[in-house]
């Protein structure tokens, strides 16, 4: 024919794929579009770090890195990011596990509370847990000083970090468990037992090697976030406990050495690309499971009474835990000095909302704008990944999901090593925070897109085009209705991360625009706990209203999956 | 009735010689429909029917628009339409998953392509609830796809596809996924609307059953390439291949060589015995052929012009299938009415006679 077998999948060649390009514009202008922007917003500020960290004096060498690791401190840096992230994510994992496992397959009471109470870490700015440990167990703090009276007792450093993180992460582990043991069927494990194996049997060898690839990815997930976790560590690690994210922070708002800080972030990158990398390689294996709607509910006799009630009081356990955060992040938002006298007034509030009523207004301001661009894209993106054949196709959806892999601190020290100078001056804008938080969230709305566009036959959409409806009114009015739940979690997930983000944002704020989470950092550091608290509480609060308000918006209607938080 | 459209130009749905490649995952080229050309005259029922992966399915999917030929042109009504969009281009398809809008209600689902054209309220509501009517669904306008029957979806996909009145209607298996009774009942239906709409049909399927009961022209492809277009009577009562014998309908194919050829009647020497058989060509002597016996031919009864055993008997009901062995060929034989006739048993001796004087000649050629 025309020499153009090499081509994967199906259209004949360069030039019937061209023609129907062409018979459709819109596709190819959306994908050239999106490509160019992705360009633009996630590459080349990757690319800026780069090349600032590689050519000091402006010609290519690794001196950057080579001072930096020479540094007996970095070195620690290096061991106690990779350490800590490890052994969070382990901690994590099992945490996660077994929560999850109570939650979708016993039949224990309370289950819709113990969801509920795992998603409210999640929603939180990322450092509240910090907070509450610092209220908690801080030198000031209830149970270390005022419980137990203690004078000397000091949480900072690993130990510190480590609750911190693993309090603020495990909550991950659990969704992504969640929906791993959510996928694998009952029945199987009946079967098993039919079959005369014991329990423990089905257990160790039907459910678990069926939720290894789970696990591992559930793994590998918090072990990126904790190593990019920025907010913990600053109000937690303390200086004889030095981490990157942090020491490349310091490095360039204390020192102004954005060459230091550019390494320093690069050192970061590396295990976060690799775990990403494995992370794909794993995900990629795994199909997608069309939803059959067949009632395939299990009794849930697979689980013994014994173990049952061990995981329920282990679960409750940490359910007690989280709401002993929350409460005491209540407490300090409403006492006059925390550790010093704890009654209750309304002043941290009525702070808040005097001093801080500007950065309330811009952390908003920003939200409300990023959060629809940042949904509709991510559904574009999906629907022209799943549905569409164009040249590029791949690199669109590997240039996307790459922003989940970069920490914060790398995409905030490109941002403002790209957009420093004309023709792309943004920094101390609106602007560069609302770019920073739409191309850093979209991956979940394309992810979710993506999961749920592939368990839709594509007939559907066939049928409406044969019709007569055109590509655009096809995709308006019965891709987007069909893709709802994706949508919801898409807008969500990018309204809180929004609302909550720290680690790439701190670089990127300014006089003009501040932002509630920086706010919040600013006040513990000069120890004003229960302002700290008070703002942990508005934000809180504001992103519980904004979930219910999305959800109103976007309420009744089909929906092929439940639509899943996150 | 429905006269074949003979030159591609005026006929309703013109496909010219048409091939499609497609890329195997190792990248090697696999031509799903190779070089095919069919003309379907206005008002025509023409089913294309071929084992999976036969090249069906691909070339209707070019029709409506979702696939581009490799090489070969398309007509809708003389019009060459191979590159336009399936928006723009005047079939409807009824597919096989139905392709119902999950989010839509009965009546929203059969409105959609009317409401695409920008047709007016008023006018929307009386063709749809005339669509619904004549599939039998009115008053149940305001149910979700979900809370349909399965054949009450395939229902309401036809009456979709029929309301925007294409030029052509495309049907993808429709039936497959019923079960055998309704399957049935969905056909004689489909045939029905068919004629009462006087419309054009193309019908993919793999049920030689269905295409028979339903068609009046049969398009038999393998492996991408037609292997006859025919009337379904002329399809099994003269198959052109023994790829076309053999996949409609059940055949003993009973391959011999030809003595001589006279009159019309041609003689064949089979193992142990010659056999007369009617041909219009003339096969030299010498030539290899296949004789198409239909089991339904094969009389078995206590006396014959062969001597034979049975192997196997299974009772059907309204008939039994045996299977019987005479001159060492294992013969397909049918027993009508066992009511009447009775039933032999496995091991029983009986006697057999083909019907060679209704048997087709197949020549094929030097093996």
């Amino acid at each position: 024919m025309d020499g153009s077998t090499a081509l994967p999948a199906t259209p004949s060649g360069p030039g019937a794929q061209l023609r129907r390009l062409l018979a459709d514009p819109m596709v190819l202008l959306a994908a050239i579009l999106i490509q160019g922007a992705l360009l633009v917003f996630i590459v080349w500020p990757l690319v800026r770090v780069l090349i600032v960290s590689l050519t000091p004096g402006g010609v290519f060498s690794l001196e950057a890195y080579r001072d930096q690791l020479r540094s007996w401190y970095v070195q620690r840096a290096v061991l106690n990011s990779l350490v800590v992230g490890t052994l969070t994510a382990a901690a994590s994992v099992v945490l996660g596990f077994a929560y999850a496992y109570t939650v979708v397959r016993t039949a224990v009471p309370m289950k819709r509370l113990f969801h509920i109470l795992a998603i409210l870490p999640i929603v939180s700015p990322p450092f509240v847990s910090s907070i509450a440990i610092i209220l908690l167990f801080g030198r000031g703090g209830i149970v270390t000083s005022g419980l137990l009276g203690l004078r000397d007792f000091n949480i900072y450093g690993f130990k510190g970090l480590l609750l911190a993180q693993v309090m603020t992460f495990a909550p991950v582990a659990y969704l992504v468990l969640r929906g791993v043991l959510e996928g694998i069927d009952p029945t199987l494990e009946d079967a098993a037992l039919n079959l005369g194996a014991s329990r423990w049997t089905v257990f160790r060898r039907v459910l678990l090697p069926l939720a290894i690839p789970g696990v591992v990815s559930a793994f590998l997930v918090v072990f990126i976030e904790s190593l990019a976790d920025f907010g913990n560590p600053l109000l937690l690690a303390g200086s004889a406990f030095p981490v990157l994210s942090v020491q490349a922070y310091l490095q360039i708002t204390g020192m102004f050495n954005l060459q230091a800080g550019a390494a320093l972030s690069v050192l970061l990158l590396l295990p976060s690309i690799g775990a990403f990398l494995l992370y794909r390689a794993i995900i990629g294996r795994r199909r997608y499971v069309t939803v059959t709607g067949k009632p395939g509910r299990s009794s849930l006799k697979a689980t013994s009474p014994l173990a049952t009630w061990l995981l329920f009081a282990s679960t409750a356990a940490v359910a007690a835990v989280v709401v002993m955060f929350y409460a005491v992040i209540a407490a300090g938002a409403l006492a006059r000095t925390w550790g010093v006298d704890n009654t209750p007034t309304l002043d941290a509030l009525r702070y808040v909302f005097s001093v801080g009523w500007e950065t309330i207004k811009d952390t908003l301001a920003i939200a409300v704008v990023s959060t629809p661009i940042s949904g509709m894209l991510g559904m574009t993106i999906a629907f022209l990944v799943v549905r569409r054949r164009f040249p590029g196709r791949a690199g669109l959806e590997l240039t996307s999901l790459l922003n989940f892999a970069l920490p914060g601190t790398v995409v905030g020290i490109g941002y403002i090593l790209a957009f420093n100078q004309r023709p792309l001056l943004l920094t101390g804008t609106m602007f560069i925070l609302i770019a920073c938080f739409v191309f850093r969230y979209v991956p979940v709305g394309i992810q979710a897109g993506i999961a749920v566009l592939r368990q839709i036959d594509p007939a559907i959409e066939e049928a409406a085009q044969n019709l007569g409806a055109s590509s655009a009114l096809t995709f308006r009015r019965v891709t987007l209705p069909l893709v709802r739940p994706a949508f919801f979690s898409a807008l969500v997930f990018a309204f809180v991360r929004a609302m909550t983000a720290i680690s790439a944002a701190v670089f990127l704020v300014s006089a003009n625009w501040n932002l509630m989470t920086v706010q919040i950092l600013s006040e513990v550091g000069s120890g004003r706990y229960n302002a700290a608290a008070a703002y942990s509480l508005v934000l809180l609060a504001i992103v519980i209203a904004a979930v219910g308000v999305i959800g109103l918006v976007l309420r009744g209607g089909y929906s092929p999956v439940q639509g899943r938080f996150l | 009735m429905s006269g074949h459209a003979e030159d591609g130009h005026d006929a309703a749905l013109a496909v010219e010689r048409v091939t499609k490649v497609f890329s195997d995952p190792t990248g090697a080229p696999v031509k799903a429909v190779d070089s095919v050309s069919l003309a379907v005259g206005a008002g025509e029922f023409v089913s294309l029917l071929g084992p999976s992966g036969c090249g069906k399915t691909t070339l209707l999917r070019m029709i409506a628009g979702f696939e581009t030929p490799t090489s070969g042109e398309v007509f809708l009504a003389g019009r060459r339409v191979t590159d336009l969009p399936p928006n723009a281009r005047d079939t409807a398809m009824v597919f096989q998953s139905y392709a119902l809008f999950p989010h839509l209600d009965v009546f929203e689902n059969v409105a959609f392509g009317l409401r695409v054209r920008g047709v007016g309220e008023r006018e929307i509501r009386e063709r749809v609830s005339e669509a619904l009517r004549l599939v039998g669904l009115a008053g149940l306008e305001r149910r979700s796809p979900d809370q349909l029957s399965g054949g009450q979806q395939q229902r309401v996909a036809l009456a979709r596809a029929v309301v925007t009145r294409p030029r052509v209607l495309l049907l993808d298996e429709p039936l497959s996924n019923l079960d055998a009774k309704l399957r049935e009942q969905m056909r004689v239906e489909l045939r029905r609307i068919q004629r009462e709409l006087g419309i054009t049909a193309i019908y993919v399927t793999h049920d030689q059953v269905e295409a028979m009961t339903l068609a009046d022209r049969i398009v038999v492809l393998d492996r991408g390439r037609v292997q006859q277009v025919a009337p379904p009577a002329e399809l099994y009562a003269r198959p052109a291949t023994s790829f076309v014998a053999e996949f409609v309908g059940k055949v003993n194919l009973l391959e011999g060589l030809v003595v001589e050829t006279r009159d019309g009647q041609c003689r064949v020497a089979l193992p142990g015995f010659e056999a007369v058989v009617p041909s219009h060509r003339s096969p030299a002597a010498g030539a290899h052929v296949g004789i198409v016996v239909r089991p339904e031919t094969v009389h078995i009864g206590r006396d014959g012009t062969l001597p034979g055993i049975v192997r196997r008997a299974m009772y059907l009901g309204s008939q039994v299938e045996y299977e019987v062995e005479a001159n060492g060929l294992l013969l397909q034989a049918i027993g009508r009415s066992p009511l009447e006739e009775g039933i032999f048993t496995e091991g029983q001796a009986v006697g057999v006679t083909i019907g060679f004087h209704v048997a087709h000649l197949l020549e094929l050629g030097d093996r």
